[in-house]
């Protein structure tokens, strides 16, 4: 893998522990403009790399290249932070302050020292995201989505060149999540967006690139037709479970769908989805998992 | 159109909500149908707050409403700009009101994103509720200790009193946003330390009701550890978060007291050599805090 000049972010052997358990276990990885799903299980590391990318947490080994600068050196990481924009995982506000006070104070913490003008990028920042209504009400008071949308508007100041966002559309109802993917999309155009998710749609709508990490490893890099690719001729429906299928599930016609190796008797082949592709990995990774640990205990 | 207009007195009377109900109705009455009256009310109005100082020219082709050749009120220099009213508007119910905190610090120099920040710190109100409940719990101390004729308690309490608010201003309720906080470039450091001024400031009450209790005794002199252990408990929070440096120093120093209090030397706590630790915990401290948060780039209890 070799980065290019077009390269935003570039990890080489990126390591962190968390005492015995390895969050990243040597990853490597290039992301260039255009916004790229991570995908994976709780507990797979990603936040943990979107926390390295983002600068507020240090690796224990390895090499990380933000926006071409090594963050490790406090003059480059200063200018990283100006042209980053991050969303945290776990949301925290001050209590006691409203959308609009929130990302104002933000907005000084990212040297919009002019008055005016950051009170014009807050407000632009918020009625992007949809809570140009609620700016003035307390944090406290906005529900679930809207707070998730309020430190989306933080992350959004000054257009940043690389925007780490944490499940940005959790706790979105559909018809705010189909609006946020637009204001994504277009905010792509010009900048590298890494989106950790749970959401197959919404990599499947948003993301050019997909890459799925399962403890600590990359376990898939390509395109989203590509990791779809790898479910073709695998998913069944049938009109019972299967049980050699990797994954199955009774779907709203009342049949069920089974994605495996294994072909059900009498189920008719479809056309494979992102979230079947991501289910026959999960399972062939969980295998190689075992096989890896029988063969460590037999050895 | 009638000959007769509301005298000027009347209506800038009207204007102010001065006049009484027939004069109000027989006015606004009048006022309905006569345009050179709807004009002195304008006059009358007070200066819009947000009014425009200069309008845009109005660009309409001849012959159309807005053309100087064309008469009406369609392009009519008089007509507000909305956009900029709405955005006045939006200003007023959003913006948060510059207050006077920040103000006078703006005063008193500080740059006016620090001052900010430092007056957006009573939003962090775990802190202040938390600092300003010592300082009245330790006014209580004091007035029991002077009742008594011991200064053990104040002793004791004093020093601790800006650790602990300190303490509480970087625990987990009071920064709940660090870890967005510290993706920005603004340095950690010094928004750590323009909190500490801004919990301090909560705390100052403390120094004030000493010096009341104590005349006699001289308040600065416990100043000295209040301000090493502070200093230490920001230093350390670098390495172990705020709470478990700012537990460590109040069991120490209160063991230290009760063990000067049994030897009859409750004062050798300010013996020179422990105020010489003092200064250097206070000169040592921020030294260690800039150059952890340098390494760093984050600090307190998410530098794991």
């Amino acid at each position: 893998m070799t980065a290019t000049s077009s390269t935003s972010v570039s990890l080489r052997g990126v390591t962190k522990r968390y005492r015995s358990l390895a969050a990243l276990d040597g990853v490597d990885l290039d992301l260039e403009p255009g916004i790229t799903g991570l995908l994976g299980p709780n507990g797979a590391g990603k936040t943990t790399m979107l926390r390295v990318m983002a600068t507020v947490l240090r690796p224990d080994a390895g090499e990380v290249r933000l926006l071409g600068r090594d963050p490790t050196q406090p003059d480059a990481r200063t200018d990283i932070r100006r042209r980053l924009g991050y969303q945290p995982q776990e949301l925290g506000f001050p209590r006691g302050f409203s959308a609009f006070a929130f990302v104002n104070y933000m907005a000084v913490l990212k040297e919009w020292a002019d008055r005016d003008l950051r009170t014009t990028e807050v407000r632009r920042v918020l009625d992007l995201v949809g809570l140009g209504d609620v700016a003035p009400k307390r944090i406290s008071r906005l529900s679930g989505g809207q707070r998730r949308r309020v430190a989306l508007a933080q992350a959004l100041l000054g257009t940043p060149e690389l925007l780490v966002l944490d499940e940005p559309t959790t706790g979105l109802d559909p018809e705010q999540r189909a609006s946020l993917r637009g204001v994504l999309a277009d905010i792509a155009a010009t900048s590298t967006m890494v989106i950790s998710t749970h959401q197959t749609e919404d990599v499947a709508a948003l993301c050019r690139r997909v890459v799925v990490l399962d403890a600590g490893r990359v376990h898939f890099d390509g395109t989203v037709p590509e990791l779809v690719s790898l479910a073709t001729g695998r998913v069944w429906m049938a009109a019972a479970p299967d049980a050699a299928a990797q994954a199955s599930w009774r779907t709203a016609s009342g049949r069920y769908r089974n994605v495996g190796e294994h072909v059900p008797s009498g189920a008719e082949l479809v056309e494979p989805s992102l979230e079947d592709a991501y289910l026959l990995l999960r399972g062939a990774t969980a295998s190689a998992s075992a096989d890896a640990a029988t063969s460590a205990e037999v050895a | 159109m009638s000959t007769h207009h509301v005298r000027p007195d009347d209506l800038r009377a009207w204007v102010r909500g001065a006049t009484d109900g027939v004069l109000s109705m027989s006015v606004e009455q009048h006022l309905v149908g006569c345009p050179q009256c709807q004009a002195g009310v304008a006059a009358a109005l007070p200066p819009m707050a947000y009014a425009v100082p200069s309008l845009p020219e109005v660009t309409a082709a001849p012959g159309q409403p807005g053309s100087p050749d064309v008469a009406g009120p369609v392009g009519s220099a008089e007509l507000p700009d909305l956009a900029a009213v709405w955005t006045a508007v939006r200003d007023e119910i959003e913006v948060p009101r510059v207050s006077l905190l920040e103000r006078l610090l703006v005063r008193l120099g500080l740059p006016p994103c620090d001052a900010m920040l430092v007056a957006a710190a009573p939003a962090l109100r775990g802190s202040w509720i938390c600092a300003v409940a010592l300082a009245v719990a330790f006014a209580v101390g004091g007035a029991v200790a002077a009742r008594n004729g011991s200064v053990m308690v104040f002793l004791v309490v004093a020093p601790l009193v800006p650790v602990l608010a300190v303490a509480t201003a970087f625990g987990p309720e009071a920064g709940p946003a660090l870890e967005q906080e510290s993706a920005a470039p603004y340095p950690l450091a010094r928004l750590l330390l323009l909190r500490t001024a801004a919990v301090l400031l909560a705390a100052l009450p403390v120094v004030l009701v000493g010096q009341v209790v104590f005349p006699e005794s001289a308040a600065w002199v416990w100043l000295l550890p209040a301000l090493g252990f502070t200093a230490a408990v920001l230093a350390l929070s670098t390495w172990f978060g705020p709470w478990r440096p700012a537990s460590a120093i109040t069991l120490v120093w209160v063991i230290a007291t009760g063990a000067a209090e049994r030897l009859d030397t409750i004062w050798a706590v300010f013996a020179p050599r422990y105020l010489l630790l003092y200064v250097l915990m206070l000169i040592i401290g921020p030294l260690v805090l800039v150059l952890r948060a340098r390494r760093l780039g984050t600090i307190g209890r998410i530098a794991s």
